[in-house]
């Protein structure tokens, strides 16, 4: 069913849908690997490679196939052996050799429990409610158990590039039934309703921005999908449209319904070369069937949308600054009033939404705004999708109700702490978020709630840190990445940032004055009222944050010169411990500066005055005998 | 670059000024860099001012005015990368190539640049060289990466 | 007439005003570096920044781009207001330390020192050059280039440049007196021969045909005079007039 032909009935639907359940559940054996970028960075291409030759020797009829993230990437590679009538079984940290054993067991009929991560049931087929003895079921994995999956529920399940297993899992549906029977008003109410607030970060909400732009003047009117995710440790977005791109599109449609919209753009970052080209195929197939172009479903939509890439800037992740990109212009933000919705790319009404906001769409519009309302709190419905990376067992992607406490997801979802260590702080919303402490850890993870404690949502990006993390460092850090990624234009965030960073720079060399923490106050606080966009006004977050929680850091810095986690090089020593060392010598040739010296099996010693601090001997010394203070 | 093959990027791109950073895009993809000329070809053929052009080149980090190196060297210097170590990484790196970040070796050989955040976290620190990833990279595995491609 | 707020007392105002230009007519000061009369305004300096209530919301905004609107209430003299413009004003200082325009202008405004390091820069990015060349003069010879800290005014890759007709516009804005645009042109044009010295006014479209009589010593030149006073400000601020008038006198074009 490659030939162009548009999907223009209930009957075309069901057809595809049966395409994609036989293609998703066939009658045969099944093998996908995961093969989205944290696949491929671990080595998937391999397993892959390996799996086809493998498979292709015996005459099994077992097929191969591709998908996308499942959210556990801390265990990637992952790979997914279906059978007909058993429940799937998904499979960890595969390598080449564990792949060659995986296809002997495939194609000898048996499961390597050792090997087995954990088995899956339900998708899209009806669950068989049956289970593999020895292997925890997805839902009873510490990791799993907590999350409710709405926008990551095909990520890692289907081959993105199949619009047939899309349909087969429920999309499209959704577009069919609102063309036909429903009103741009209602989908408005619809979404307003729901109370789904913008993913990106800004938190705001959905249904009331649609309804702006509803009714404001201009033709013609803009849908733009802002994937320019940039927070560092981010990577929901990425992941979504590597996995599930035609949410995106559906929800697009649906959005251009709604406003009036004809034309829109995805604006991709320059750094996601797969996730363009996922949604570069998923593009093409929608206009080959009618689903995007002139009269979608044969409805009467006229809805069509261009792919760009952006120029490298974080900055353009800020709705005006986007806009400006489009435009063929520096990625300079604008003041607001007027806002998007009103006057937007090319002074016309223009709608931008997070992709994690549009992907919500088709399923608040399926299963309706009361089932959305259900989950989460007061002011923040719905779920959300979150990457918890850094110090933290269990690193990945995750999707929970809002209103989950952080420590639930550190230790049951995150599975603590690496190597015993100390929980210090949870970063989150990035560059303009905050640091959360220990004592802050029952807090419900919602809109309001973060914003008190000094950080912010953001798009979803959580880094722990633990003992060994300096926070100084962090605040330092934070400011290092803004002072490049300032457009310039405005002089608070420009000279601010700058002197602030400054600042932080003396401090972490041991160089730090009285004053400056209340200095890097009134810094923060002049940003905060004074500058032009939301880079500038979030900007000193970090800081704050870091002062509010974590002073006493700042004042060891500053007072004593010293750095309680061990971090800033200039404020730490490395000597060589007489008692552990065996003078083996192997801390002597990687030093840069030469500055190890010593004879074999004796204690060797470290020249002080050459020492750079960069601690390789530390790193590669194997008996302890390197010490930092 | 000849005027023909700027007039074949306008052209798939489709001519409006939306489409003026997916044609710089290109001509940095094929060139390795934005070539003066090029960009004034380009000036003239979409009636941009050469000042626009050169405001976007130097705006937008995906650009570079001068020649970069056969192999692109990039460390991550995102969140997660960087509390588990990533400035080590890279300081490394640059003494191994003897260039700062930003900078390209003396023999064309290699450029090394920092990123924020390629989305590997579980494997951080990161490094990336073309189109190849590289994961749990310690400082003193570093010479092992470079040469593979030396 | 629009009825707002201005530090307690009613003021009326007509609708189109921005919220600094009504202050303004109330004989109400702020401060202001990027702003400019004769041509939009831009919001990068950020020192004309208020408290703003719209609708029962308080933020602070940049008066010289919100509109005045029915109902606002405004205040210039709050604490937020006045602490976060001292701290922006030691933060120009300190970046245009060498040059006394930032130092008279801190100090009509009690500013006289700075915590901060001086960095020696002249030019304050303010963007007036180069939105006039680009709004008035419609010629973009200067844009900006870079960014962040590295945000600079110049010309295409720092060569002089093809589009410049030395107007002048740039030098007669520039609050710190840091471009030197004017001047450059003016010594490329002085080597140029016969009927190619065309009179800076035809090169900006205002006259035809004319030939510079003076060596383009144009301070000392009767014509140059003529156009000053006839225009009231400066002669480029007529050339989006002058080109409208050709535009609708030749609409095919």
């Amino acid at each position: 069913m490659s030939a162009p032909s548009p999907i223009t009935s209930a009957k075309d639907l069901e057809r595809w849908k049966e395409e994609g359940l036989r293609s998703l559940a066939p009658n045969t054996a099944k093998v996908s690997v995961g093969m989205a970028t944290c696949g491929l960075a671990t080595g998937a291409q391999a397993v892959f490679d390996v799996l086809t030759e493998e498979l292709s020797k015996a005459s099994s009829q077992a097929i191969l196939a591709k998908t996308s993230c499942i959210g556990f990437c801390q265990m990637e590679p992952i790979v997914e052996v279906y059978r007909p009538g058993e429940p799937r079984v998904l499979y960890k940290e595969m390598t080449a050799e564990k792949a060659r054993e995986l296809a002997a067991d495939i194609l000898g009929g048996k499961v390597n429990k050792k090997e087995a991560l954990c088995t899956l049931d339900g998708f899209p087929e009806a669950k068989a409610g049956k289970t593999i003895s020895g292997i925890p079921r997805m839902e009873d994995l510490p990791f799993y158990q907590k999350q409710k999956k709405i926008v990551l529920n095909r990520c890692g399940r289907i081959f993105p590039d199949s619009l047939a297993e899309y349909i087969a899992s429920g999309g499209y549906f959704t577009l069919w039934q609102v063309l036909n029977n429903r009103s741009p008003d209602q989908i408005i109410a619809e979404i307003d309703l729901s109370g789904l607030r913008g993913r990106g970060g800004a938190g705001f909400p959905t249904g009331r921005k649609w309804r702006f732009a509803r009714d404001a003047q201009g033709d013609p009117k803009y849908i733009i999908c802002n994937a320019d995710e940039g927070d560092p440790g981010a990577y929901m977005d990425r992941s979504v449209l590597e996995g599930d791109p035609f949410a995106i599109l559906e929800g697009m449609a649906i959005g251009a319904y709604a406003i009036g919209a004809s034309q829109g753009f995805i604006y991709v970052r320059d750094e996601y070369p797969l996730a363009i080209e996922k949604l570069e195929t998923a593009v093409a197939q929608a206009r080959s069937h009618g689903l995007l172009g002139k009269n979608i479903m044969g409805k009467g939509l006229s809805f069509d949308l261009r792919l760009i890439r952006g120029g490298g800037a974080f900055v353009c992740g800020e709705e005006t600054a986007l806009i400006a990109s489009l435009e063929g212009r520096p990625g300079e933000p604008r003041q607001r009033p007027p806002f998007p919705a009103e006057k937007g790319l090319w002074g016309k009404p223009t709608v931008i939404n997070n992709v994690e906001t549009w992907a919500n769409v088709p399923w608040i519009l399926s299963q309706g705004a009361d089932s959305f309302r259900k989950l989460g709190t007061q002011t923040s419905k719905g779920s959300k999708v979150f990457s918890i990376v850094g110090k933290i067992n269990n690193t990945g992607l995750i999707e929970v109700p809002m209103g989950l406490k952080l420590r639930d997801i550190i230790y049951d979802i995150g599975g603590g702490i690496p190597d015993d260590k100390k929980f210090k702080a949870i970063q989150t919303g990035g560059p303009s978020g905050g640091c959360i402490p220990e004592k802050l850890l029952d807090l419900p993870v919602d809109y309001e709630s973060l914003t008190q404690a000094g950080a912010i949502m953001g798009s979803g990006g959580m880094i722990v840190m633990d003992e060994d993390t300096c926070m100084v460092d962090v605040a330092r850090y934070f400011l290092d990445f803004l002072k490049e990624e300032s457009c310039g234009k405005c002089s608070p965030c420009r000279e601010g940032i700058d002197r602030a960073l400054e600042i932080l720079e003396r401090i972490c060399q041991g160089k730090g004055r009285t004053g400056d923490i209340e200095t890097l106050e009134s810094i923060g606080k002049m940003m905060k009222g004074f500058s032009l966009c939301a880079l500038g006004t979030t900007a000193p977050n970090p800081v704050l944050s870091t002062i509010r929680y974590f002073r006493d850091e700042y004042e060891a810095h500053i007072r004593d010169h010293k750095c309680p986690a061990k971090v800033c090089r200039e404020l730490i020593r490395y000597s060589i411990s007489a008692k552990n060392c065996n003078g083996c010598g192997a801390c002597v040739k990687p030093c840069p500066q030469e500055a190890i010296s010593g004879a074999k099996k004796k204690v060797h010693t470290l020249d002080q005055s050459l020492c750079i601090k960069c601690g390789m001997c530390y790193e590669v010394c194997k008996f302890d005998a390197i010490e930092r203070e | 670059m000849k005027v023909i093959e700027i007039d074949q990027l306008v052209q798939k791109h489709g001519g409006d000024d939306s489409a003026l950073i997916a044609v710089l895009q290109d001509i940095q993809r094929r060139e390795g860099y934005l070539p003066r000329e090029a960009l004034t070809l380009l000036s003239e053929k979409m009636a941009v001012p050469l000042s626009r052009l050169y405001g976007l080149a130097t705006f937008y980090r995906s650009f570079s005015l001068t020649p970069t190196g056969r192999h692109r060297v990039r460390v991550c210097l995102g969140t997660a990368c960087h509390v588990r170590g990533g400035q080590a990484v890279l300081d490394q790196l640059g003494r191994e190539l003897g260039v700062a970040a930003g900078g390209t070796t003396a023999d064309q050989e290699f450029t090394l640049e920092t990123v924020r955040c390629l989305g590997c976290c579980s494997i951080g620190p990161v490094v990336q060289v073309d189109q190849e990833t590289f994961g749990r990279i310690r400082q003193d595995k570093v010479d092992k990466v470079l040469r593979k491609f030396q | 007439m629009i009825a707002l707020q201005m530090n307690g007392k009613s003021l009326k105002v007509k609708p189109g005003m921005t919220v600094l230009e009504a202050a303004q007519s109330a004989g109400v000061k702020i401060p202001t570096l990027c702003h400019h009369e004769g041509i939009l305004p831009y919001g990068a300096c950020r020192l004309c920044t208020v408290e703003i209530t719209d609708a029962g919301r308080t933020t602070l905004q940049a008066s010289c781009c919100y509109p005045a609107k029915e109902g606002l209430q405004v205040r210039t003299d709050t604490e937020a207001v006045v602490e976060g413009r001292q701290l922006l004003f030691q933060l120009l200082l300190a970046r245009c330390s060498e040059y006394p325009a930032i130092r008279e202008l801190a100090a009509e405004w009690g500013v006289m020192d700075t915590p901060f390091s001086p960095k020696g820069e002249n030019c304050v990015l303010c963007g007036l050059c180069v939105r006039a060349c680009a709004l008035l003069m419609g010629a973009e010879a200067i844009a900006f280039s870079g960014r962040g800290t590295s945000r600079k005014v110049t010309t295409p890759f720092r060569f002089p440049s093809e589009e410049c007709r030395a107007c002048g516009a740039c030098t007669f804005l520039c609050p710190t007196g840091a471009i030197q645009m004017e001047a450059e042109m003016v010594e490329r044009l002085r080597n140029r021969y016969g009927p190619e010295r065309q009179c800076r006014y035809t090169l900006m479209g205002l006259v035809s045909g004319k030939v510079c009589p003076n060596n383009y010593n144009c301070a000392q030149c009767t014509f140059d005079q003529t156009m000053e006073l006839r225009f009231g400000m400066h002669p480029a601020f007529a050339v989006g007039a002058a080109k409208a008038l050709a535009a609708a006198a030749s609409p095919t074009r």
